[in-house]
């Protein structure tokens, strides 16, 4: 999932992008990126798709002196984001007072299989996080870009996207001890 | 046991999560862009972008022989439920034994399915105690002789009988990787799970326990997904054969012909990400078709020539078609197939075609305004009741009409609308 060959795959295309070049390309990354991201199954749907929705709209308006096509993605995901999880954390509150949180939608068969003891810690902890700290530990590990890459994403230097990605890993990593 | 010193980095690289899948987004995407009247030159000046859809809609597609095939994702939540016109409110009393039916869902009673038989006449109405929740679908088995939930998570697959009464289940309940799908003979479960990270496969009768399970040695490597990929594509205990397909976008695609009785694998076959569009096998696991993906849409280059048909016996080609068409199901008999003769996807009216496997010909041609939502195959027969929707509804239960089109070519709609049961 390297996003620099991505990069360089498209722009070696005449541009304007396809959209469906341009989906076939970047959607598992963003799901990938979503799921890790988003606190539900269907939260993540919806970044999902609203981010690569919001992309394809503006795919014609993408102006590639300006920077990189995959650097130009990622604001959007990233911005598409942070506006979900700040309705997410007030829909969270709710349904915990509630104490009707309930995910519907189907668990992989696969997911249930593999260590399926500590990965669900690693996530409940990872959910467990603020909303910044799992957008920058998802970028970086579920989309999988480079540290330059995340800084674009959240508009801050290379250097520090990386201490901002290891507070992140700090925090989790402390969020695992006390919930071991 | 996650401890202090382990590298965090590259658990969370390797974190199952439960992803959206790239194909449904894919096709949702494209499919709304189109809908907020985008013109194609605005997407990079390339009309054909939409096929992309179909795609991401092939890898939705559930196959299995004689079960039923849904085709539909989850729809896009910005358009509203139409209203469905019922044909009839009526109740048909209890349907018939020994007769093959098509279901459907009766809109204005939660829980209430209607059952037509395959000239298109009403024979029958089940009532579930308790309607479904809006997220599961009732899965009927090919002969309409039993019902089978859908998966969800946290809610154990549920079952009935011909009648819609509860059957027991002692099996699945406890076991939550457990995925089962009705045989080719509509009287068996087969099913698919995992061991100790081993697949094992089985069959069964509803509500008993699996005669024997036997370990299928799959390369472990596509379960690291945590993606839903691996499924029965057909399963025919009276022929000791099931076909077993991998098929996940942007992955390469992969069947395993598997014996029954002791899990062996008899053929195994891969194919580069970019080459199919799906695998499809024949409810007896006979004949295996492998769409190219230019049937999906897909213009990267490196699409199969042609969408073949090949004996699951000895991998020998039984039929070549247009690399255009895209196989959805074989009909019972092996006398003909439903093919796609356009992509799929969303929001964008099916072309559809019959084709016989004997000769290659058209049986049958639609290119009619409905997206194709779901299909059955007639067992014992050449027949295929097509659950069609309108592009615009996309609500978990669409308003469906129901056309059964005849290996011969002709067709008769059985009346009224229903939902999607």
């Amino acid at each position: 999932m390297s996003t620099a060959a991505t990069d360089a795959d498209l722009l070696g295309q005449t541009l304007p992008v396809t959209a469906e070049r341009f989906c076939e390309q970047y959607a598992p990354a963003v799901c990938r990126f979503a799921a890790m991201a988003a606190r539900s199954p269907s939260e993540a749907e919806d970044i999902a798709q609203e981010a690569m929705l919001h992309a394809v709209r503006r795919l014609n308006k993408f102006d590639p002196i300006r920077g990189e096509i995959g650097a130009w993605l990622w604001r959007i995901v990233a911005n598409v984001a942070r506006d979900h999880q700040r309705a997410e954390r007030r829909r969270f509150a709710l349904w915990t007072r509630l104490s009707r949180v309930r995910e519907a939608t189907a668990e992989s068969i696969e997911s249930i299989a593999i260590d399926h003891i500590d990965n669900q810690r690693l996530l409940a902890s990872l959910r467990g996080l603020e909303p910044r700290d799992r957008t920058l530990l998802a970028l970086r590990f579920g989309a999988d870009l480079d540290l330059r890459a995340v800084g674009q994403a959240l508009g801050m230097s290379d250097a520090a996207a990386g201490r901002a990605v290891l507070r992140a890993l700090d925090k989790l990593r402390s969020h695992l001890e006390v919930n071991p | 046991m996650i401890r202090p010193t382990d590298n965090l980095e590259e658990l969370l690289r390797e974190l199952p999560l439960d992803e959206p899948r790239p194909d449904a987004i894919t096709a949702r995407v494209l499919a709304e862009a189109r809908r907020s009247a985008i013109e194609p030159s605005e997407l990079g000046g390339r009309p054909q972008w939409l096929a992309v859809a179909a795609a991401a809609l092939i890898g939705l597609l559930v196959v299995a022989g004689l079960m039923s095939t849904r085709l539909a994702g989850r729809g896009v939540p910005a358009h509203p439920r139409t209203t469905p016109t019922p044909g009839t409110e009526v109740d048909y009393g209890a349907p018939p034994a020994g007769v093959a039916l098509i279901y459907v869902s009766d809109p204005n009673h939660p829980g209430w399915y209607n059952a037509f038989d395959w000239t298109g006449q009403p024979r029958g109405t089940i009532k579930l105690a308790t309607p479904l929740d809006d997220h599961l679908y009732l899965l009927q088995a090919p002969d309409g002789s039993g019902f089978m939930t859908s998966e969800a998570k946290a809610t154990p697959q549920q079952l009935f009988d011909r009648l819609g009464a509860p059957l027991a289940d002692g099996f699945s309940e406890s076991d939550p990787s457990l995925r089962q799908v009705w045989a080719d003979d509509g009287k068996h479960l087969c099913t698919l799970d995992l061991n100790s990270g081993s697949w094992r496969v089985g069959f069964r009768n509803p509500g008993a326990a699996p005669t024997e399970l036997h370990s299928v040695a799959i390369d472990p490597s596509v379960v690291q997904s945590g993606i839903i990929a691996l499924a029965f594509s057909s399963c025919t205990p009276s022929r000791d054969r099931a076909v077993l397909v991998y098929n996940y976008f942007g992955r390469p695609s992969q069947f395993w012909v598997v014996r029954l009785s002791d899990g062996a694998i008899l053929s195994h076959q891969t194919f580069d990400a970019k080459v199919l569009g799906d695998i499809v096998a024949s409810p007896d696991s006979t004949l295996i078709a492998e769409s190219s993906a230019a049937s999906s849409g897909s213009l990267l280059g490196g699409a199969a020539p042609s969408t073949a048909i090949i004996r699951a016996s000895d991998g020998g080609a039984d039929l070549s078609l247009d690399p255009s068409f895209g196989v959805i199901a074989f009909g019972q008999d092996d006398s003909v197939v439903l093919v796609n003769t356009s992509p799929l996807a969303s929001g964008v009216p099916t072309r559809l075609a019959l084709i016989s496997l004997q000769t290659g010909s058209v049986i049958w041609r639609s290119n009619g305004r409905d997206e194709l939502t779901a299909a059955l195959v007639q067992p014992g027969g050449g027949a295929f009741a097509l659950f069609l929707q309108d592009v615009h509804d996309s609500t978990l239960h669409p308003s469906v009409r129901v056309l059964i089109v005849r290996a011969d070519g002709t067709s008769v709609a059985v009346p009224g609308t229903y939902q999607q049961p």
